[in-house]
Parts: C-alpha cells; structure tokens; sequence
C-alpha cells in the first residue's frame, strides 16, 4: 500500500529440496497490509511448500523469511473433527495463554459469519468449515492469512462466501496469501497474482 | 485347592466380602452386573442399606469353592433337610456368582490400566528422544514375546526373592517401599492385587500397539494444523493427536477387554479363587467337573457379551461426541 509501511511478509531467495528436487529456486514475495496475494501454479509446483515454508512449518535450504503474525489455513480447513467449532478456534488461544480465549472466538467466528459455535465440525458444510478453519487462524489476531486450496473442496455459493470473507478481512487490515489453481476464484480474489514457476515466483 | 499362603488371602476375601454382604454394598454391585438373584439372600447377601441383616442371620458362610462344596457334602448327607438340594444349589450358584465377581474385578482393574499404560508406552514408542523409544520398544516385545502364564508366575515368585534382595541390601528400604506398596514382608502381596497387575502389564504392552495404530492413523494435516496453530508438539499430542488416536483405537481396545475377560483365568494359578478356580475346586469336590467347567465357560460367555456390549455402549458414545476420522463435507448442507 503506502510506501512508507513496512511489508507484512517479506521473503527472498526461498530455496528449498523436497525428495531430491529443487521445488523452490529462489522465490522472492513481499506482501503489504491489505493485499490479496494469490499464487497460481501447476500441481507441484511447489505451491503448498512455499506456504509451509511462509508459515514456518518448514525449513528452507537458502533464502530469508521475514514476518510474525503469519496465520495458515490448510487444505479443506483441516479442523479438529473431535472438537466444537468453539474448541477449535479458542484451542490455541486458550493454550498460549491470551486472555479470555472464548471471546476471542465468538469474535473471529462472527468476523466470518459463523453463528453455529457449539456444532461438531462434521455437521458443517463444505464451506462452513473453511470459514471456521479461517476464524480459527484469525483467532490468534494474524497480520497475514495464508490459505492452501481453499476452493478445492467447494461450491460455487461457497467459494463466493469465501471470496467475501477475504474482501472483509483485507478491508479490516488483514493481508491473505492464496495458493489456488482455481484460475476463477483467483480473478475474484485477488488483488495481485503471482504464478509459481520453476521454482519462482514471476507476475 | 488352595495352595500355601492362599489361606490368608481367601479369609480376607472372604472378610471383605462378608463385609459387602452386610452394608449391601455387594449387594449392589451384584445387581449392577446383572448377577444378583434371590440365591444371595439366602447367604445373607443385602440390597442397598434399606435391608439390614444382622450378621447371624446370615446363611452358610463361605470360605471360597471349598467351603460351596464342604456345605453341599453336609447338606446331602441330611436326607432329613428336604430343600437341602436347593440351598446347596443357591450356595453353588453364590459362590460361582463370587467367583464370576472376582473375574469381572480383575478385568475392571486390569483393563483401564493397561488402557492407560499402553497409551504412554505408545506415546514413548514415537517419542524422538532415542532411549525412550528403545525402552518401549523393549518392553512392548518382551512382554508380547513371552507367555502370560509365564510372567504370572515369574512376577508372582519373584516379588519375595526381589523383597529378600532389598532387604539383603537395605533393611530400611524394604520398609519404606512395603510402606508405600503397602505390601506384606518381603514384597509378599494378595495374589489377586499380584494377578491384576500382571494382566495389566501384559495387556498394556498389547494396548500399546493398539494405541500407536490409532495415532498413526490420524492424519498428517492434523498435526500441520496444530503446529500452524502455535501448539507444541506436546500440546499437540495431547489435545490434537490422542484425543482422536483414541477414538480409531477403541475398537482394537474393545476387543482386547473381550479377550482380557478369558485370559484372566490364567491368574488362578496363583491362587486367585477366580470364576475358573471356583468352578474347578467345586467340581473337584463333587466330581462334576465337566458339568462346573460347562457353567464356567457359560458365565465367561455371558460377561463376554457384557464387555462386548459395554465397549459398543462406549464407541457409540465417543462417536456421538462428533467424531469423523477425516472432515466430511455434508452434502446438501449450506452456508
């Protein structure tokens, strides 16, 4: 955005192995507060590397990661399926010790139009538990979204909800990573597109 | 029947259960169970506080099988007694019900710790830390790898020499292990607390396997979710990882409390006067062997389905907790 903010994320020079390939050679990115960033990119790519990488799940070969309040939404939201949807999205709250975890979930669930708090993550739809899955990571007040394929397990109407929620969220200050070969809901979504390719990041 | 040292056991046994006759407290459990009939009425057995029986009104005592058949033998020699038959057949049908009780005791002692132990032999068996999972790894073979009659009678000879070691070393020390074991001189202990620990070690090893089969099953991503979460790998494990690594175990757990049931009779070769031993001591007697091995593996079927029906009852209920081993995407339902 302004010139004069310091980048939310900042990375340079990613490389990184997996399994004797080189999946990343040197991918550059740098997200400003706001933006929606989506990364497009053929089936290994090394798409889903460079988010683990981002939200520090993995280790990188060379390069540099600079960035806190990274917050990472899986593939198909990856909820906790022995949890209410409340449990899930206080959990980490509550374990890191922040003040009144509860709250903090009623309020990241309303921010993605979630009213059914005390529901099993089962008796959710699709999409429902993709929005779940984001109030969770929201929960713990991220600078950065990240989110791997959100689309690929839903709807049309789902994916439309999805696409508001990232609106809202980019509005309120919340910058999102989108790792997506759903080359419609990328047009949606993004506010600047990368394509991942040869293990680099390119407009 | 009973071997030396067994004597002592059986009369407190025998004191506890005369105790639980009197308050009504075996009573209760008798019922809970399912095994309570009128039969224990007529050995002074009570329901609940409400109906007192004062303690001489009590019928034959009984001093384990031998005692069920002493008084059987006395009873069919006084031809005078016309429901002598009868009352011999209810103190059978007691002491095959205490019998039965001492076995489903076992199983209930043995069985959630074995659950529970076998968890964390797990939990060390993917532990990074090298010397713990070796030291699981070890214990899980051994233990899997050896009979369990075997480890019953190894542990069970065992404990006194390992007592008289102690004491060889350290007078002092025995003392305050006995104190904090609450065992008797030379680490000499009640041969059902020694049969129940046994099962629950041997059982914990298999639980182990079980237990790790469950965690192994549960997604990688869920792990990813924790650590992108914040969660350490300890926090992880215990409120991401074992709550559902659980879940998929249960049905594995449900069918070794099925088996555990059976295998607890093995512990009667210590002395324990469990459903088999007082089945076989009452047939010995009376030379109905067959007929009491028959009632015996009648009433192990019967618990059996009880355990079977118990572990549904509890996977049913961990499921309508909301369990699904991957999400599901309800179709149809909308946001």
């Amino acid at each position: 955005m302004s010139a004069m903010t310091k980048p939310l994320l900042e990375a340079s020079g990613v490389t990184a192995t997996r399994g004797g390939r080189a999946v990343l050679r040197g991918a550059d990115l740098s997200v400003e507060a706001g933006e929606r960033v989506v990364i497009l990119g053929a089936n290994g790519s090394g798409k889903s590397t460079l988010l683990r990488i981002l939200a520090g799940l993995d280790g990188l070969d060379a390069g540099k990661v600079r960035g806190d309040g990274i917050g990472l939404v899986l593939q198909q939201g990856a909820l906790f399926p022995h949890l209410s949807v409340l449990d899930n999205v206080s959990l980490a709250p509550r374990l890191q010790g922040l003040s009144d975890p509860a709250a903090r979930a009623r309020r990241a669930l309303a921010a993605v139009d979630i009213d059914r708090a005390d529901a099993m993550p089962h008796e959710l739809s699709g999409g429902q538990q993709q929005r779940v899955a984001i109030a969770r990571a929201l929960a713990l007040e991220p600078r950065v979204l990240q989110l791997d394929e959100p689309t690929s397990a839903l709807d049309p109407d789902a994916t439309r909800d999805t696409v508001r929620t990232l609106a809202e969220l980019s509005a309120a200050g919340i910058a999102s990573v989108v790792v997506t070969h759903d080359l419609p809901f990328a047009e949606r979504v993004a506010t600047r597109t990368l394509v991942l390719e040869n293990g680099a990041l390119s407009p | 029947m009973t071997r030396k040292g067994d004597e002592a056991f059986a009369r407190e046994v025998d004191q506890a259960l005369r105790a639980m006759q009197a308050d009504g407290s075996l009573g209760e459990i008798l019922e809970r169970w399912g095994l309570w009939d009128d039969s224990q009425l007529a050995i002074g057995t009570t329901k609940g506080a409400a109906q007192t029986m004062k303690p001489e009104a009590r019928g034959p005592s009984l001093d384990g099988a031998e005692k069920a058949a002493e008084v059987d033998g006395d009873a069919d020699g006084d031809a005078a007694a016309a429901d002598a038959p009868k009352s011999a057949a209810r103190t059978t049908a007691a002491a095959v019900a205490e019998g039965a009780l001492i076995t489903v005791l076992l199983t209930a002692i043995a069985m959630p710790l074995a659950t529970i132990a076998g968890l964390f032999l797990a939990l060390g068996r993917i532990s990074p830390r090298a010397w713990i999972s070796s030291a699981a790894v070890a214990y899980i073979t051994v233990v899997r790898g050896t009979p369990l009659l075997v480890q019953i009678f190894l542990v069970y000879f065992s404990l006194p020499v390992l007592g008289q070691w102690i004491h060889a070393v350290s007078p002092a020390a025995l003392q305050s292990l006995l104190d904090l074991v609450g065992g008797t001189a030379f680490l000499t202990f009640p041969p059902l607390f020694v049969g129940a620990l046994c099962l629950a070690a041997n059982y914990a090893a298999y639980e182990a396997e079980v237990h790790r089969g469950g965690i192994e099953a549960v997604p990688r991503i869920q792990w990813d979710a924790a650590r992108a979460l914040g969660l350490t790998r300890g926090q992880a494990i215990r409120h991401v990882i074992v709550p559902q690594g659980v879940r998929i175990a249960m049905p594995g757990i449900v069918n070794d409390l099925n088996s555990l049931i059976k295998d607890s009779c093995l512990v009667s070769v210590i002395g324990v006067s469990d459903l088999l031993a007082v089945c076989l001591g009452i047939g010995k007697a009376r030379f109905t062997v067959p007929e009491m091995l028959v009632i015996a593996a009648t009433v192990y079927l019967v618990l059996s389905i009880a355990g079977d029906l118990f572990g549904n009852w509890l996977e049913r209920r961990l499921r309508a907790r909301g369990f699904a081993t991957t999400p599901t995407h309800a179709k149809g339902a909308r946001a």
